[in-house]
């Protein structure tokens, strides 16, 4: 023992601590051609884990709620628990579970920082003091046995994970055994399709809010692709399944199926859902889905809506796979490009496997990475594809191998077309360019005035946005060198908010925002908010810390990141929100109110009746390079016609076209029936208190 | 006092000279007791000459007491001069039977022939299909009730605790959603009082008062044709309930996602199971899901820091101790679905002209769709279609399934083979008095447009308080003529019933 602690300032602690666990889910372990696959090896970075596991991200505790009992945390560093690579895979013993959840969520989690190229937040916990209005969360909670369901879920105001486990009733009894009971955290989909919603609602708090038929379908669509490409990430995985389909991953395959075990269990054939085909209900037989443009028109319950999104990525995915193998197969096929009949080489199984493994990952870092360039509030699938494209072709100039089209093409065929573009080309879905700033550098001297600046904006707003600017790029150096989550969620916070001791003084982002542009009809027009004196007569608050327009700020963060051709990106991006209060009356817009303080939600009596808060934001991507702000991504509150001109005198109006598509949609039946259970059990679309919760009940 | 009701039949049976045979049925006049929401018939069928044959179908509604239900039922007892010739009650849900506890000493002085029940309703079946059907419902149903009552306590700690009050809003605001909608469900599905596993008070009425005066009863099956003897004009067809237990518990909107509820009572049995123990002190260990050597000993000092993680002060905003009592809703909404698909749903068919009548009770899609799989009546109807196609192709009366929620029709399988122009439906809803929840629900307004379009606008709703677009705005029932329409009112205004006088084409 002495020598080692000698020796153990040499010893560096091993790049991953790895972990045995299910592939997919416990089933496939029962089926003959699946078991030898579904056993694999998890590679987690590694960290320090408390018992529970508790680490630097998570805290899993395996309270019952339903006996009113603990079951024994396991302890990963346990000499013979890290001597094996963790616990046997099993589903009698809880240790087990809580290895697979806390496996699962951190390989989610770190796809995700490498999409990103920065650490992940969980969303901040709101609190009642106006002064705090929000604190840290460092951990999510994982509860593995929280409910007796056949339902898991992320509970945003708890930022914890819930799973479930259930009794089956499958539809095919060879497969499960009837009774037998089903834990949902054991299931790899499950468990990264849930993480996945926390690390989202950790960058888009409102995406919560079902503002449109999409939003909610977004959030399920969007946990599910990642579940999907995280098959992609297991080699073993993907070179059985290449060799079963002959390289053809349009055919029915694991890879494009999620939540095999649950969807036996409850009763149905197949997987939960099935992003490239499904099972025919008549001949019980699988079959490849084809797109119908009608479906993105009717169909409204949000896992059925995500599922067109889903099914269109992974089209794209598919159509770039297959224009990258081309020639391995006329190269296999002397150049005829049909192989033989048999099996494939194991050679060329390998030269696939690494092709399609590829191809999802940079499939998956495009759909990744185009959060960023997302609206705060409001989201639509055909916002998410342009800033699918816009993000990309931000980072690889060159599209060789054609990936923006293949997406467009795929969503096309779903008739999912963004609003307000005229063509659907590259050019026009991505956002404009706006190259606005005087820019200062960080001293505020000027350092161009740019004349080829495509909106053209009084001197004074091209000036205050520089100023804007250089504060930025004061904000992007401290923050480069901090590692510590905690520390990057303080220092930004103390930039968002403001800050003074002794001897720092940060003058906030909000302050300067509300000093510089309070009255800027300019800035209202490029952000589609109030920012503008009379902005109470359009419901929206006083803020009572500033005396202007009240408004939130969110998500400040640093996005670098190096393309393929080391073209590289430097921006800082932040969301600014704005919310005011609407009354509406017969199916009418009536008046504006002013809504309560954010702080007081769930309280009723302020706010009147037939009224709910209609939400404008916006995306603002800064380039730290050219010290301009080069997009705004906007859903406006404000009608941006009633802001044209340079007219003085220009009266902003309310836009109205959102806000009774809001309504409609808020006050459809039919989407309020997401299930009779939010019918009979929820607290209205507006304000659902565990979306999520509610989404899976059945 | 209802004004007095002459039969306007008098006078317009003196135009028709034609010799009638005695028991021959040209006529049905279906009186809708307006009562709240929920069912009340009378059907009474005749010809020009005389009333030949009384049915009167269920007796309830989601509200009020004896006072409230007694005016409407004095009016009834009169109408049929306390005699009726056929009672069915199609399903033990409040909303349809909770008039005969209410109003027990009227319907005691009846005179009642025969009585039709669902085979669901058969406890001294020597299979004891029935009993254990019954035996699990009153197992869910006490379940139900332990979970209610511990929401409600736990909603009551909650309000106590000092949690900060940006989250304490939110739980409390959604606990109070949960509450409204449990109670909605257990108004319609649960006894009161300490009764919760039992049957309801007013199936237990109807029964004990048939089983008093000895009349015949018979439980029927799907696919059971049934004749009344000395009425051979008038054809009883037994649709449901289904007697293949995937269908009695199957709900379904079509399609092929899994997340389609599915409604078989025993999957939430694991939850049940819980529910069921909370009432008891200790540990149940056959309830584990694991071994009981992995749970937590109290004095397990390596596990501490864990307990003292969940159960400290600074993190009790992230308790999870009541998210799974969410279940009890999931809990009601099968046990509601269940009991709908028990319906005895039927349909009648005039021998003369094969027109139908069709009497859904409340079956949901399960009971619909079994319907069409009758294997004896496989190619039976027109054109070697199954029967059931051509009976709902030949249906001129329809009793809207589930006041008009989208649950109680069928679309494919229902409504759309609801082809014949002369048809004429009438709904149980009164968003006046009706159970809280249920307004988000009723009427679903996608059904509603497609039936008024259906029946050129001939469609009879209670009372259209609140609803849009109503079938009144595309044709006033008034209109129709008083030989075809009739209503009537009490002194203070109130309804008391609407009536459809159907005219069998002759």
């Amino acid at each position: 023992m002495k020598i080692f602690k000698q020796n153990s300032a040499a010893l560096k602690p091993p790049p991953f601590r790895k972990l045995r666990g299910y592939a997919f889910d416990p089933s496939l372990s029962l089926k003959h051609d699946t078991a030898s696959i579904n056993n694999i090896v998890y590679k987690i970075s590694w960290e320090n884990v408390g018992i529970g596991p508790v680490g630097e991200y998570l805290e899993v505790i395996d309270y019952d709620p339903t006996i009113n009992q603990f079951y024994l945390p396991v302890d990963l560093d346990a000499k013979y628990i890290l001597a094996q690579d963790g616990l046997d895979p099993s589903e009698s013993n809880p240790q087990f579970h809580q290895q697979m959840v806390y496996a699962v969520a951190m390989t989610t989690i770190k796809n995700f920082e490498k999409g990103l190229g920065r650490k992940i937040l969980w969303s901040p916990r709101r609190v009642s003091d106006q002064k705090i209005y929000e604190e840290y969360v460092s951990q999510l909670r994982i509860y593995p046995h929280a409910l007796r369901e056949a339902n898991a879920f992320y509970s945003p105001v708890k930022k914890a994970l819930l799973f479930g486990y259930f009794s089956s009733t499958p539809a095919d009894e060879t497969i499960l055994m009837p009774d037998s009971l089903v834990f949902t955290c054991l299931s790899h989909d499950i468990v990264a399709h849930e993480t996945t919603h926390a690390i989202l609602d950790g960058m888009h708090n409102y995406y919560n809010e079902p503002t449109n038929a999409d939003v909610l379908a977004f959030h399920e669509a969007f946990a599910d692709i990642v579940a999907l490409f995280q098959h992609f990430t297991f080699p073993e995985v993907l070179r059985h399944q290449i060799a079963k389909t002959r390289g053809n991953l349009g055919l029915q395959n694991l890879l494009g199926q999620l939540a095999q075990q649950f969807g036996t269990a409850i009763g149905d054939y197949g997987s939960l859902r099935d992003a490239i085909g499904d099972i025919d209900v008549v001949t019980k037989q699988w079959k490849p889905l084809i797109p119908d443009p009608n479906d993105y028109r009717t169909i409204m319950e949000p896992h059925k809506r995500g599922s067109i999104l889903v099914a269109a990525v992974f089209e794209a995915f598919l159509s770039i796979y297959k224009n990258r193998i081309t020639d391995l197969l006329r190269i296999a096929s002397d150049g005829t490009g049909i192989l033989q009949q048999g099996e494939l080489h194991p050679d060329l199984i390998n030269r696939l496997a690494s092709e399609a493994a590829k191809t999802a990952s940079h499939a998956l870092n495009m759909c990744i990475r185009a959060l960023d360039y997302c609206p705060p509030v409001d989201i639509t699938f055909g916002d998410y594809l342009r800033a699918i494209i816009t993000a990309d072709a931000d980072l690889v100039e060159d599209d060789v191998l054609n990936y923006r089209l293949a997406f467009i093409d795929a969503f096309r065929r779903r008739g999912i077309y963004p609003d307000g573009i005229k063509t659907l080309s590259i050019e026009s879905l991505c956002y404009p360019l706006l190259n606005i700033g005087n820019a200062t550098d960080a001293d505020g001297n000027t350092i161009e005035l740019d004349e080829n600046s495509s909106q053209k904006l009084d001197p004074e707003t091209n000036q205050l946005m520089g100023i804007i600017n250089g504060f930025l790029r004061e904000y992007s150096d401290k923050i480069k060198y901090i590692n510590d989550r905690e520390q990057i969620y303080t220092l930004t916070k103390k930039y968002i908010s403001g800050y003074h001791d002794e001897t720092t003084q940060i003058l906030g982002l909000h302050n300067r925002i509300n000093v510089k542009f309070n009255a800027s009809l300019d800035f209202s027009l490029i952000t589609g908010l109030a920012f503008f004196e009379n902005f109470n007569s359009l419901g929206v608050r006083q803020s009572t810390r500033y005396g202007g327009p009240s408004f939130e700020i969110q998500n400040l963060r640093v996005v670098s990141k190096v393309g393929p051709k080391n073209t590289q990106i430097n921006q800082v991006v932040f969301s600014i929100l704005q919310r005011c209060g609407v009354t509406f009356e017969n199916g009418a817009f009536k008046e504006f109110y002013i809504p309560p303080l954010s702080t007081s939600q769930g309280k009723q009596e302020s706010a009147p009746e037939g009224s709910f808060e209609f939400r404008g934001g916006c995306t603002l991507i800064f380039d730290l390079d050219t010290l301009k702000l080069k997009y705004a991504i906007s859903k406006p509150l404000i009608d941006k016609n009633s802001l044209l001109g340079n007219n003085k005198n220009r009266s902003p109006k309310i836009n109205i076209k959102r806000l009774e598509a809001q309504y409609k949609y808020l006050n459809d039946e039919n989407n309020f029936g997401i299930n009779e259970y939010v019918q009979y059990f929820g607290t209205g679309l507006h304000s659902l208190t565990e979306p999520f919760a509610f989404l899976h009940q059945h | 006092m209802p004004k007095s009701t002459i039969s306007k039949k008098t006078a317009q049976r003196k135009v028709h000279k034609k010799i009638i045979h005695a028991n021959e049925i040209n006529t049905a006049s279906v009186r809708m007791y307006c009562m709240g929401t929920g069912d009340c018939f009378i059907v009474k069928f005749g010809n020009d000459e005389s009333d030949v044959f009384t049915m009167m179908i269920d007796c309830g509604s989601c509200s009020g007491g004896p006072k409230e239900f007694e005016p409407y039922v004095k009016n009834l007892a009169d109408y049929v001069n306390k005699k009726i010739d056929l009672l069915i009650v199609t399903h033990e849900h409040n909303d349809h039977v909770n008039g005969f506890a209410k109003c027990a000493s009227i319907f005691k002085q009846f005179e009642i022939k025969e009585a039709w029940f669902g085979w669901t309703e058969n406890t001294e079946d020597p299979n004891g299909y029935a009993q254990k059907l019954k035996n699990k419902q009153g197992k869910m149903k006490l379940a139900l009730n332990n979970a209610i009552c511990e929401i409600k306590k736990r909603n009551k700690t909650l309000e106590k605790s000092n949690l900060d009050s940006y989250q304490k809003n939110i739980f409390l605001k959604s606990s109070e959603a949960l509450m409204n909608g449990l109670d909605t469900l257990e108004l319609i599905n649960v006894s009161d009082g300490d009764k919760k596993g039992e049957e309801l008070p007013g199936m237990l009425a109807i029964k004990k008062i048939l089983k008093d005066k000895k009349v015949k009863i018979r439980y029927l099956n799907p696919g059971d044709i049934i004749t009344i003897p000395g009425i051979p004009s008038l054809k009883f067809y037994i649709l449901g309930p289904p007697t293949d237990r995937n269908y009695i518990f199957k709900d379904g909107k079509l399609g092929a996602d899994v997340y389609k509820k599915n409604f078989e009572l025993y999957n939430s049995s694991l939850a049940a199971e819980a529910f069921l123990n909370l009432s008891k002190d200790s540990l149940n260990y056959k309830d584990l899901p694991f071994a009981s050597y992995y749970l937590v000993e109290q004095n397990d000092r390596e596990v501490r820091s864990q307990i003292n993680s969940y159960k400290g002060p600074k993190n009790e905003w992230r308790k999870i101790d009541n998210n799974w009592l969410n279940n009890a809703g999931s809990l009601e909404l099968r046990i509601n679905s269940h009991i709908n698909n028990t319906s005895l749903a039927f349909a009648v068919e005039f021998d003369k002209t094969k027109e139908v009548m069709l009497f859904p009770g409340d079956a949901e899609y399960g009971s619909w769709e079994s319907w069409h799989n009758i294997e004896k009546w496989k190619n039976k109807g027109k054109d070697g279609k199954h029967l059931v196609e051509d009976l709902l192709n030949r249906t001129i009366f329809y009793k809207v399934g589930h006041h008009l929620s989208y649950n109680g029709t069928a679309l494919e399988k229902g409504i759309s083979m609801m082809t014949n122009s002369e048809l004429f439906s009438m709904a149980t809803l009164d968003r006046n008095r009706i159970a809280k929840n249920w307004k988000s629900t009723m009427p679903n307004k996608y059904l509603l447009q497609e039936l008024i379009q259906k029946c050129d606008g001939k469609l009879i709703i209670m009372d259209e308080f609140e609803i849009k677009n109503g079938p009144s705005e595309i044709l006033d029932p008034k209109t129709l003529g008083e030989n075809i329409y009739e209503t009537d009112q009490f002194n203070n205004g109130n309804t008391i019933y609407k009536q459809y006088n159907l005219h069998i084409n002759q």
